[in-house]
């Protein structure tokens, strides 16, 4: 049995396009199921990773010495010396990475990968969603939470989120999303504080 | 001895609030298993903070109620949406929405909720059988083993989540490691990592990691997600449905083998389960070219070899404390956060704990299946539910769910930190689950290693010497080895020079 065979997922290949919700291109799954990735198309974000990966397994080895040294321990016994075998195995991993991903390229290719994916990423309305779902959501975490009670800060954002995910220009469809942020914000608070008298944030 | 602790589990399940408790929970969690984007690990971790408050035993049934429901549930929109539930019942699309197409969606399900059921019990028998024997196994392994135990798991778990590149598992599991290195070190209170912030002294919390990884990148998917349309189901027979089912004995069966043993393998689980059994059907079967078609046989192995996987993953929780999938990760953790301490010492120290969970599983499945088979109605109701508009709203329960282990924003803080990194490790295709696992796993193998050698100064010889550590580098070594160039060019040419050898001869 190889855990590496590949199979299709037929039915995602084979229904009609207008009735299904898959995909449209079939995926390659190994034996356990998992996509294989196809290594090509992803070699300058391999690329990216491998040096991000290599830059914080050397600053971890650093600041873990420094453990060692101020512990004055043999180092087998000081709290640095699991932190510099982990990112010791991480900084080999990263290395073959790096030149796993040559093999699909050079250093300007991958540049030029990386900046077109990133214009094409700018351009995505799709990504424009996500961004500013995530700033909503993000804001809400490290500013709202905390500042404001927990009901009016989750409807701030709840309602931010849902008016602006589903805004198709009307006000009527603004009012229902925030009518349905209301009642969901209530329907939590009710469940989670007094059903349940979990503490809420 | 063992009938006085059954009695004590059902006088758990049978009282009034017990019961409603449960039954509420397995719908729940068919519920978090329909619809797409709110995953089996979702909703574990979410009812483990809302339960916080709940009695030990009641939370333990409770979570163990939603973790069946919710693998149970995947398989309803996979049937009639081709979009898996869960993770877990990505190969029972494969041949059921064909057959939703063909109008046997109705069939499909009632075939699956059986598929399901028996899994689940099956799986149960092999945690009965399986638990008792590795508990006292585990009680011979010393710091040695467990070091080599956590790498194991973390290697295995890379091997076979990274969709043929282990590199990438493994990656994902030493990030993983390195991020459970944060806080106060287990030997001498040293705090590593922490950059003066008291808040990551006591190190990084699990659930708020695991709500992040598991339920970020769904609500961030949801934002641009489409409409779905809905298959509509036909009547069935059911005498139709158990007369498959009958046929279908020994794929039950292998099934729930394969799916026990992918559940019990440290942070692979459900999904694989019910692919890999998915796979074994396919292979075995005289008509292969029907499988992604609308062929039954296909449903009826998916859905047993991954609630089969439950079962299986609970079996490593409970006799060594490592989880055997994502659900079981959080189940582990809440077990900790109701005080149960799980591990080899599980048997001597609490040995009613193995039965609680035995009798709430065989409840929950018979639940699961009652409660399954009689909310078709409902189920395209639900299904029907948008998902632009749900997941935000799930967004506000994680941000609660991540609060109330601690009392702290910080770890809702984190919980958006880790969100945003399970998001990257998703875009870059590196699996999730060894992450997980290092997180779990990496304060064991820390502790483990350095007592190892503080015990024999410093001297490494002992990992050599003692036969379970030599078997655990032996397993290690498989694993790694195939996958270095050197060693796969080394193996080919001896391959090369023993075919010359026997021609010669």
């Amino acid at each position: 049995m190889g855990l590496t065979e590949e199979f299709k997922a037929p039915p995602q290949a084979s229904v009609e396009p207008e009735a299904t919700n898959a995909p449209t291109e079939a995926e390659a799954r190994d034996a356990m199921g998992f996509e294989v990735a196809d290594d090509s198309k992803i070699a300058h974000l391999d690329f990216l990773t491998a040096l991000i990966l290599i830059g914080v397994s050397i600053a971890v080895i650093i600041t873990s010495i420094g453990y060692w040294q101020r512990q004055k321990l043999p180092f087998y016994e000081s709290a640095g010396f699991m932190p510099i075998l982990i990112s010791g195995g991480l900084l080999i991993m990263a290395v073959r990475l790096l030149r796993e991903s040559m093999k699909h390229g050079r250093v300007p290719a991958f540049m030029a990968r990386l900046k077109d994916s990133a214009v094409a990423m700018t351009k995505s309305s799709q990504v424009h969603r996500a961004i500013v779902g995530l700033v909503i959501f993000g804001f809400y975490v490290f500013f709202l939470l905390g500042r404001l009670p927990f009901w009016l800060g989750s409807f701030l954002a709840l309602g931010a989120v849902l008016v602006f995910v589903r805004y198709d220009g009307t006000l009527k469809t603004a009012i229902k999303m925030i009518v349905i942020a209301a009642l969901c914000v209530a329907g939590i608070v009710s469940l989670f504080q007094y059903a349940f008298t979990v503490p809420m944030p | 001895m063992v009938w006085d602790f059954i009695v004590q589990a059902l006088s758990v399940v049978f009282t009034p609030y017990g019961f409603i408790a449960l039954t509420l929970s397995v719908f729940l969690g068919l519920i978090f298993g329909m619809l797409p984007g709110l995953t089996a690990t979702m909703a574990v971790a979410l009812l483990t903070g809302l339960t916080y408050s709940f009695d030990g035993p009641l939370a333990v049934m409770v979570l163990i109620g939603v973790y069946i429901g919710s693998i149970s549930g995947g398989c309803q929109s996979a049937i009639l949406l081709n979009i898996p539930g869960t993770p877990a019942s990505a190969a029972t699309a494969v041949d059921g929405f064909p057959l939703a197409r063909q109008g046997k969606g109705g069939l499909a399900i009632f075939v699956a909720n059986i598929s399901s059921f028996s899994g689940t019990l099956l799986s149960v028998l092999y945690l009965i059988l399986f638990t008792p024997l590795l508990t006292s196994a585990a009680l011979k392994f010393n710091s040695h083993e467990m070091f080599l135990l956590a790498v194991f798991g973390i290697v295995i778990c890379g091997n076979l989540t990274s969709g043929g590149r282990p590199i990438k598992g493994w990656i994902s599991g030493f990030i993983g490691l390195l991020i459970s290195q944060v806080g106060r070190d287990t030997v001498g209170s040293f705090a590593r990592f922490t950059f003066g912030n008291m808040d990551l002294t006591g190190g990084i919390s699990l659930l708020p990691v695991m709500i992040g990884l598991f339920g970020f990148p769904e609500i961030v998917m949801s934002f641009s997600a489409a409409k779905r349309e809905l298959v509509t189901t036909q009547k069935y027979s059911a005498r139709e449905g158990f007369a498959i089912y009958r046929r279908n004995w020994f794929n039950v069966l292998r099934s729930s083998v394969l799916g026990a043993v992918m559940g019990a393998i440290p942070g692979v689980g459900e999904d694989t389960g019910g692919w890999l059994s998915y796979w074994a059907q396919k292979k075995s079967s005289k008509n292969p070219e029907m499988y992604g078609k609308g062929c039954i046989d296909g449903v009826v192995s998916s859905e047993t070899g991954n609630n089969a996987a439950v079962g299986g993953a609970i079996i490593p929780v409970l006799s060594l404390a490592i989880p055997g999938s994502a659900p079981a990760a959080v189940l582990l953790a809440a077990f900790w956060m109701h005080g149960y301490r799980p591990g080899p010492l599980l048997m001597t120290d609490t040995p009613e704990f193995l039965y609680y969970i035995v009798v709430f599983m065989v409840v929950s499945s018979f639940l699961m299946w009652f409660i399954a088979s009689n909310m078709s109605k409902l189920t395209v109701r639900i299904l029907q539910v948008d998902q632009r508009i749900l997941m935000p709203a799930i967004f506000v329960t994680c941000v609660i769910g991540a609060f109330v282990v601690n009392n702290r924003i910080f770890d809702v803080k984190l919980m958006f930190i880790f969100g945003m990194l399970g998001v990257a490790l998703s875009y870059m295709k590196y699996p999730s689950a060894p992450f997980l696992l290092g997180v779990i796993l990496g304060n064991m193998a820390d502790e483990n290693l350095r007592r190892a050698l503080i015990l024999n100064n410093g001297s490494i010889a002992p990992f050599f010497t003692r036969p379970i550590s030599i078997f655990f580098i032996v397993f290690i070594l498989a694993l790694v080895l195939p996958q270095l160039a050197f060693f796969r060019k080394g193996l080919a040419a001896l391959r090369r020079a023993m075919s010359r050898n026997k021609e010669g001869v």
